[in-house]
Parts: structure tokens; C-alpha cells; sequence
């Protein structure tokens, strides 16, 4: 059997049955475009290549829950966004956090008005890691937060319409919409003051 | 509200003439030739009045949009609004609409919303709205500068590429995959199942297999009876004797392991502290017997987790037990 002529959902049916092949040709489809998106998340190669490991290994034990109703990219992106955010979000309890506005009524507003002060100074290797995501549109990408980073990522990078993305990030279409709008507003005031 | 018949001068001869319902029909069904649309288009952004009408016009249209093709012509459209009679309901009805516009119109003369102009540039503007962003965009260098910020911003997303992970990822998932599947197939099945089930699982199934177990257990059986009976039936020896002799012993052994050790690693502290232990422990012949206890129940235990996982789990119902070994 030639597996990589069949689509993902039979490679995905093949992979619930225990064949080595089907998981092979599914991680050899998806390895660079995971691993891409975790890359640009984390900002740090080793890490990126810890965490899209760890996703593929949770997506493959977990292969059987897999609902080929859904389309399996939208599956093992919503694996490995979330592995990803996971962690960011752990991350995060150890950088220095300045609260969010006082007058923040709902969770979701505090951590809009929350900046975000992360310890600063560069390693010999996150400059590695800089000359890779080094240009001024990968920088301006880094200074979003996770989410609008990921609805950009997913757009542009992968080229995912709307309503995939909405799937991917389990948001609503509207949602998703904002996020995209609001991060593009974000990343062109970030460039314009970069040009400056 | 703008007064539209008002309309003030100052403007090319040209540019006075109104737009004709036929020619917003036309600009709005993309049948105006270039020069009649740019005419027409700079017209209207200087225009209020055909600038509402144009709204109204469009409103009409996303109104019938949906049965475009099975609706009524446009001409239909247009005898309608023609053909209004000046009725108090009518006219405030077109009124009603025409404010609405208004308000809705003045927002979009002013300049267009970043939202609007990433969906623009996107290309997730419905086709008539096209030409009202476009209309905008040739009268307002502001947005026309915005627009071209903004594409720059689209080129730039546009060349990020997919970077590829470090030589060897594949092969480390797939090893990391193939060893976590053989752990899965390992797993004892005897996890899922309860207690009870387990040590049922344990007993004998077959009267052979009784046997079996009743022939090796017989003869340890039967020389811890001889023993026991021999040394009770000793008229010297109590069950009290037996103790005090047995934690005597116990702590006798206690004391021999830790002079040894005294003798041997004396000076690694670590074997020091194993010292202090047995020393406490052959003080207290009966915490030594609890350690012995719980030392066998750790064997027996660990030595039930091997049997269960070597010859058990082999011929059980665990669904990856055949697929992957
Ligand atoms: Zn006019
Ligand atoms: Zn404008």
C-alpha cells in the first residue's frame, strides 16, 4: 500500500488500527507545519521541537477519538495549539505580571489590560533564535498575545480560512474574526513604530 | 440630516448632473464602462444625494440579493421606488430608510474602519461594497495611504514561510510513538479490572490446576506441622518462650549486620546512617518483624506484578495486546 496517496482520514482510520506506516506518513504531512506554528509560539527551537513532539505523541495515543467528521489538520492543530498555549500560560506564572485595570469586570477584560513584563536580556541563544525569527514582521508577531498569535499564524502562515480557525481555537467565527482584526491592528502599529 | 435637493455649487458643470436610476442600476450591476464608472464614482463622492441614493439603492439590492436570479429585475426595483405614490406611509417609510442611511453614509464618508479595510484587502467585501470602498478610496488620500500601510502589512505576513524542525525530529516521535504503544500493549490489563476479579483471576480454574497448587504447597505444609508439632509437643517450650527466643534471636542478627557494617563502611556516612537504623531497629525486635512483614508483602507483591505482566496480560482482551507485539 502507497501511503502517500491516501487522504489524512484514511491514514488517520489506518493509524486507529496500529499501523506504524499510517502514523509515519501522517507525522512526515504534518511535522513542518506543527512544528512552524509551535516555533513562532514559543520563540525557542529546542523548546518548539519539545512541544510538538509531546503533541504528536498525545494526538497518536489518542487517535482513536479522533472524529473523522472533522478534518484531521483541524484535529492535530487544535492538539498542539493548545499543548502550546498550556504551556505559555504556565510560563507565564513566572514572569513578573502587572495586574490588569481595576476596572476590569469580567476575567476576560483583566487579562486584556494585563501587560505583560517578561524578564528581559538575551541569551546567546535566543540571539540564534532571533536571527531566525529575526525580521521585523516575525518580531512584531512575538509581541502578540498567544491567541491573536495563533489566529495570524494560522491565516497566514497556513493560509486556513476563517471558519478552520474557528475549529482550530475552538472560538466562534466572530471571535476569531476580531482576534485577526484586532492582531493586524496590533502588528501595523508595532511595524509603523519599528519603521520610524 | 443632509438636505439633498439642496445641492450647492461649486462644483464642474458636469459633476451637477445626478445620477439617473439607470445609471446606479448599472454602476451597481458593473455595467458602466470604465469612463462612465469613474465619472459616475467621483460624482457620488462628492454628491450627498446620489450618495444616499446609491445606499438606497444598494440596501434594495442586498435586500433581493438572495433571489437575484429568480426575483424580479431590477427594473421591478426601480418602478418600485419610482413609482411611489407621496402617501404619508410610503414617504416616511423611504424617509426612515433614507436617515438611516444618512447616519450610516456620513460614518462611511468619513473614513473607512481598519476592519473594513483588512476585509477589503482580503477580499471578504461583498462585490457591491467593493465599489463603495473604492468610491472612498479615490476621493480620501488618508485612506489611500492606510490602504497601502495596510497591504504592506498583508505582503508581509504573506512571505512568512514554514520552518522545518531539527534533523532527527521524525525519527525521535516515531520511537518515542513506538515505545509508548509497546508500554500501552504491556500495561497490565489486570489495572482495569477490580479487586475481587483480580484474585479470582489468580485462583485455580481447573481441578488439575488444584492439584497442582495442592501438591507444591504439601510438602512446606507438611514439615511446618512436623516442626510446630514437635516443638510444642517439648513440655519446656510456651508459646512465650518461643517469642522472647525468636526476638532474641531477631535482634542477635540485628546487632551481627550492624558490627559488620561497623567493621566494613564505617566511615561513609551514609553507611552510617544504615548503622543507626539497624541499631534502632535490633532495639526493637518488633518494629524489625513489622519491617520483615511489609518486606514480604513488597515481595509477594512485586512478584504478583511480574506474573501478571508476563503471562497474563498476553491472552487477555487488551485491545493492542495482538496488534503490536
Ligand atoms: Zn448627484
Ligand atoms: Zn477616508
Amino acid at each position: 500500500m502507497d501511503y502517500a496517496e491516501l487522504s489524512d482520514k484514511e491514514l488517520a482510520s489506518l493509524a486507529g488500527q496500529r499501523r506504524q506506516a499510517a502514523f509515519g506518513e501522517l507525522l512526515r504531512r504534518y511535522q513542518r507545519p506543527i512544528f512552524s506554528l509551535v516555533f513562532r509560539m514559543v520563540r525557542d527551537r529546542s523548546l518548539a521541537e519539545d512541544l510538538a513532539q509531546e503533541a504528536f505523541i498525545r494526538a497518536f495515543g489518542a487517535i482513536g477519538s479522533y472524529d473523522p467528521r472533522y478534518k484531521f489538520s483541524s484535529w492535530i492543530f487544535k492538539i498542539a495549539n493548545n499543548h502550546t498555549i498550556d504551556h505559555l500560560r504556565k510560563r507565564k506564572l513566572d514572569t513578573v505580571s502587572i495586574h490588569g485595570s481595576p476596572h476590569a469586570r469580567t476575567a476576560r477584560e483583566e487579562e486584556e489590560t494585563r501587560i505583560v513584563v517578561e524578564s528581559g536580556g538575551e541569551s546567546p541563544q535566543e540571539y540564534v533564535e532571533h536571527k531566525e525569527l529575526g525580521s521585523q514582521i516575525e518580531h512584531a508577531i512575538g509581541k502578540l498575545r498567544p491567541e491573536y498569535r495563533t489566529a495570524i499564524l494560522l491565516r497566514h502562515v497556513e493560509g486556513y480560512p476563517y471558519d478552520e480557525i474557528a475549529e482550530i481555537m475552538e472560538l466562534p467565527l466572530g471571535t476569531v474574526k476580531t482576534y485577526l482584526h484586532r492582531a493586524r491592528s496590533e502588528l501595523k502599529e508595532h511595524l509603523a513604530h519599528l519603521a520610524q | 440630516m443632509l438636505d439633498n435637493d439642496d445641492f450647492s455649487t461649486g462644483f464642474p458643470a458636469e459633476m451637477n448632473r445626478h445620477l439617473t436610476a439607470q445609471q446606479i442600476q448599472a454602476l451597481l450591476d458593473g455595467q458602466l464602462s470604465d469612463g462612465e464608472f469613474a465619472d459616475a464614482q467621483e460624482h457620488v463622492v462628492f454628491c450627498a444625494r446620489c450618495h444616499a441614493d446609491l445606499e438606497a439603492w444598494q440596501l434594495l439590492y442586498a435586500e433581493l440579493g438572495g433571489l437575484a436570479e429568480i426575483g424580479p429585475s431590477s427594473d421591478f426595483a426601480a418602478r418600485v421606488l419610482e413609482h411611489l405614490p407621496p402617501q404619508e406611509e410610503a414617504v416616511s417609510w423611504r424617509q426612515r430608510v433614507r436617515s438611516w442611511i444618512a447616519v450610516r453614509g456620513r460614518g462611511a464618508m468619513e473614513h473607512l474602519s481598519p476592519v473594513r479595510l483588512q476585509d477589503y484587502i482580503e477580499g471578504l467585501v461583498p462585490a457591491r461594497q467593493v465599489a463603495r470602498i473604492e468610491a472612498h478610496l479615490s476621493g480620501c488620500t488618508a485612506c489611500r495611504s492606510d490602504v497601502a500601510a495596510w497591504q504592506g502589512l498583508f505582503e508581509g505576513l504573506g512571505t512568512l514561510q514554514s520552518m522545518e524542525p531539527a534533523e532527527g525530529f521524525y525519527e525521535r516521535v516515531m520511537a518515542q510513538h513506538r515505545v509508548l504503544q509497546l508500554i500501552e500493549a504491556w500495561e497490565p490489563a489486570a489495572a482495569r479490572i477490580s479487586a475481587f476479579a483480580r484474585v479470582k483471576r489468580l485462583m485455580p480454574r481447573t481441578r488439575r490446576a488444584w492439584a497442582a497448587v495442592a501438591g507444591l504447597a504439601m510438602p512446606p505444609l507438611t514439615i511446618g506441622s512436623v516442626l510446630l508439632f514437635e516443638v510444642f509437643s517439648n513440655p519446656a517450650l510456651t508459646p512465650a518462650y518461643l517469642a522472647s527466643f525468636l526476638s532474641w534471636k531477631v535482634a542477635e542478627l540485628g546487632t551481627a549486620l550492624g558490627s559488620a557494617l561497623m567493621d566494613g563502611v564505617v566511615e561513609s556516612a551514609a553507611a552510617f546512617q544504615v548503622y543507626a537504623v539497624v541499631d534502632f531497629l535490633s532495639g526493637s525486635p518488633l518494629i524489625a518483624l513489622a519491617g520483615a512483614v511489609v518486606f514480604a508483602a513488597l515481595s509477594a507483591s512485586a512478584a504478583w506484578i511480574l506474573y501478571a505482566n508476563l503471562f497474563h496480560s498476553r491472552r487477555t482482551e487488551h485491545p493492542y495486546a495482538q496488534a503490536s507485539i
